[in-house]
């Protein structure tokens, strides 16, 4: 196996099995993503006409 | 020859961590440097395999000038040092195919290699658990055999039982030796007299960056270490009278122990049991103790091998 | 803004030459309203202002005169900062020009145009929030391989191996780009199950800037975890690098939210580009030729710090 392949084998498999790095990668980032917009998402939906 | 270093220095500012190292080593052969920490072992290994510059010298290992070829030098070399560089999260079998990747093993190659540390190095029975679930034997295991999963004809090894209980310092000690059948050189650094003693065709040994001495462990021993020992022990009581009784030879008393160095060690033991006995003092312990290579280190150095011994 | 001005008279080319002062809006011409509108629904305008046939004649006998105003309402905050702004002038132009006394004679009548579907909230966070691999978790990831390889020795398995410290390099980028694709894909599906948002998923023209993306973060994690000297403090700064760029980027809110000098900032982080480089393309229906900037800015970027990263981790190795 060509070496620049097997590090890169290697880290991904390691980052797979990090609960840690899954975490931040990807649980965060959605958590993020349902929370704003939960928190902002109705406000700007509507659009206004104001005189 | 193998290895050959002539002239090797390596300056970490003023300190001179390998100062002017000469040494050749033979293929095949299990070759030791022994000396106390700090004694630059460490540094002129990293330097042998292009982990670490030198200042001046020259150095060819299997053939290849170090400061030319490093990467036909670092390919001929399985480099196992203290730590154990094991990746915690894969498994033994993972952790091998990494290091072969490294070293562009093809799979049929690895799959041979595999065998053959499950065989000779016992890596068998737990080659597909993590790392992070073997006991400390079982990761230096995986670690030595990751470390020569290339087949290197030259195996480098840096201090590879410290920290190991007795049990498994043999084991490893003779998984060393059978590194011999397999036609492999074996450069190893120890502070220990006995490893060196045990396993190592030929010592260097070595001292604030210098070789203060090389032969077989047995003639270090013959010609640096001195005569044999007497070691005798009596009831505490009687220890003053017996030093009396044997003032003609040469004596020192060592943990409560009447030592009596001589040249001809037989004939004084028998001479000296004979006295005491004569003169009513019984010996709990009367035995020859040959010198070590820790009596070599003292005698060329001044000081123990290691502090805490 | 494009202006139509079926007046033509004197008071309204004063009104013209004012906003054209102000400096607020650049301005553009339109004889027909229905040109102007085309335009504006083209995204091409913010807004249209017309001013009425009678504007100056009503004016000068002291009659209420409706000026019409159709804004773009896409970004709500530029819509109501346009509509301020017209507002203001024609207060301020009527007292200065007409009598001092305003009675609001200039009525402004203010549309905001439904130009295409209305873009709602989650419309534009799932484009900025697909910057977050980019910028996050490539960093971290590129960081921590590398500063975990030197902290737990592997470093020295992988230099004592024949392969060329350069090799190390590609393997770990392959293994972030990777990772940050992956971290991509499911980010993706879950907001696209969880939140259904209208989006163009143009994956030809996402994907060279996810690339480009996240090999700018990748470099950056690098040049970081060469300058470190411990490795923890290497993966902090990454850490608090990561964190505070993220509100530079736009990836919460549109760049244009930001308050200016924030938005000056975010210029200088090639993740702003891919930021709204997405939205352009999720929302706006981008075209490849409408990328090009976004694109030679991140490729160029990328280069320059990758170059950086090269230079300084083959300096760091043979420490």
């Amino acid at each position: 196996m060509n070496s620049i392949i097997g590090i890169a084998v290697k880290d991904i498999k390691t980052f797979f099995r990090e609960r840690g790095t899954i975490f931040w990668t990807i649980a965060f980032p959605v958590m993020i993503l349902l929370l704003f917009t939960a928190i902002f998402g109705r406000e700007i939906l509507s659009t206004q006409t104001w005189e | 020859m193998i290895i050959e270093v002539e002239d090797l220095v390596k300056h970490y500012g003023e300190v001179k961590a390998v100062d002017g190292v000469s040494f050749v080593v033979k293929e095949g052969e299990i070759f030791g440097l022994l000396g106390p920490n700090g004694a630059g072992k460490t540094t002129l290994m990293e330097i042998l395999c292009c982990l670490r510059r030198f200042d001046s010298g020259k150095a060819t290992v299997y053939g290849f000038d170090l400061a030319k070829d490093s990467l036909k030098v670092r390919a001929s070399i399985g480099f196992c040092p203290q730590e154990t560089l094991l990746y915690d999260l894969l498994s033994v079998r993972e952790n091998f195919a990494f290091s072969a990747s490294l070293y562009s093993l093809d799979s049929k190659k690895f799959n041979e290699r595999v065998e053959f540390s499950s065989k000779v190095l016992g890596v068998g029975e737990f080659l597909n658990r993590r790392v992070q679930q073997l006991s400390g034997g079982m990761k230096r295991r995986a670690n030595l055999a990751a470390s020569i999963i290339h087949d290197p004809p030259i195996v480098i090894l840096d201090e590879p039982t410290v920290g190991f209980d007795p049990n498994i310092k043999r084991e490893f000690w003779e998984l060393i030796k059978n590194l011999k059948h397999y036609s492999k050189t074996v450069l190893l650094s120890t502070h220990d007299m006995y490893e060196a003693d045990e396993i190592c065709d030929r010592v260097a040994i070595m001292n604030e960056g210098k070789i203060v001495a090389l032969d077989k462990p047995y003639a270090l021993k013959k010609t640096i270490g001195g005569d044999d020992a007497i070691h005798i022990r009596v009831k505490d009581s009687q220890t003053k009278k017996a030093i009396t009784i044997l003032k003609e030879y040469k004596t020192t008393v060592i943990d409560s122990e009447i030592q009596v160095s001589a040249k001809n060690p037989w004939e004084v033991m028998a001479e000296v049991s004979n006295k005491l006995v004569s003169q009513g003092i019984l010996t709990e312990k009367i035995e020859i103790v040959e010198p070590t290579l820790e009596d070599v280190f003292i005698k060329l150095a001044g000081r123990k091998l290691a502090e805490e011994s | 803004m494009g202006i139509v001005n079926e007046d033509g008279q004197s008071r309204s080319e004063i009104a013209i030459s004012w906003l054209n002062a102000t400096g607020f809006l650049t301005l553009k011409n339109f004889a027909q309203r229905t040109d102007a509108l085309k335009e504006l629904n083209a995204t091409n305008l913010n807004a249209v202002l017309i001013l009425p046939e009678n504007f100056t004649q009503n004016l000068d006998y002291g009659v209420q005169t409706n000026v019409s105003l159709i804004i773009d309402g896409t970004n709500p905050d530029v819509a109501r900062l346009v509509d301020d702004g017209i507002r203001t002038l024609f207060a301020e132009f009527y007292k200065t020009i007409i009598n001092q006394n305003y009675t609001e004679p200039i009525m402004v009548n203010t549309e905001t145009a439904v130009v295409r579907e209305a873009i709602g909230y989650k419309e534009n966070i799932v484009p900025g929030m697909l910057t977050y691999p980019l910028l996050f978790s490539s960093m971290v990831v590129s960081t921590g391989a590398i500063v975990f390889e030197r902290e737990k020795g592997t470093l020295k398995k992988i230099r004592a191996s024949p392969i060329r410290p350069i090799n190390m390099l590609f393997g770990k980028t392959l293994a972030a780009l990777f990772q940050t694709a992956i971290s991509i894909i499911v980010m993706s599906v879950l907001a696209l199950f969880l939140l259904g948002p209208k989006l163009n998923w143009n994956v030809p023209l996402l994907i060279p800037i996810f690339f480009l993306g996240s090999m700018n973060g990748i470099a950056l994690g690098l040049i970081i975890s060469c300058i470190g000297r411990a490795p923890q403090e290497a993966s902090n700064a990454a850490t608090t690098i990561a964190v505070v760029l993220q509100f530079f980027t736009g990836m919460y809110f549109p760049i244009e939210y930001l308050p200016v000098y924030m938005q000056q900032i975010g210029q200088f982080i090639p993740m702003t580009y891919a930021a709204q480089a997405l939205r352009n393309i999720m929302i706006r229906n981008a075209t490849l030729s409408d990328l090009v900037v976004p694109m030679a800015t991140l490729t160029v970027s990328a280069l320059i710090l990758y170059g950086i990263g090269v230079v300084l981790y083959k300096r760091w190795v043979e420490k």
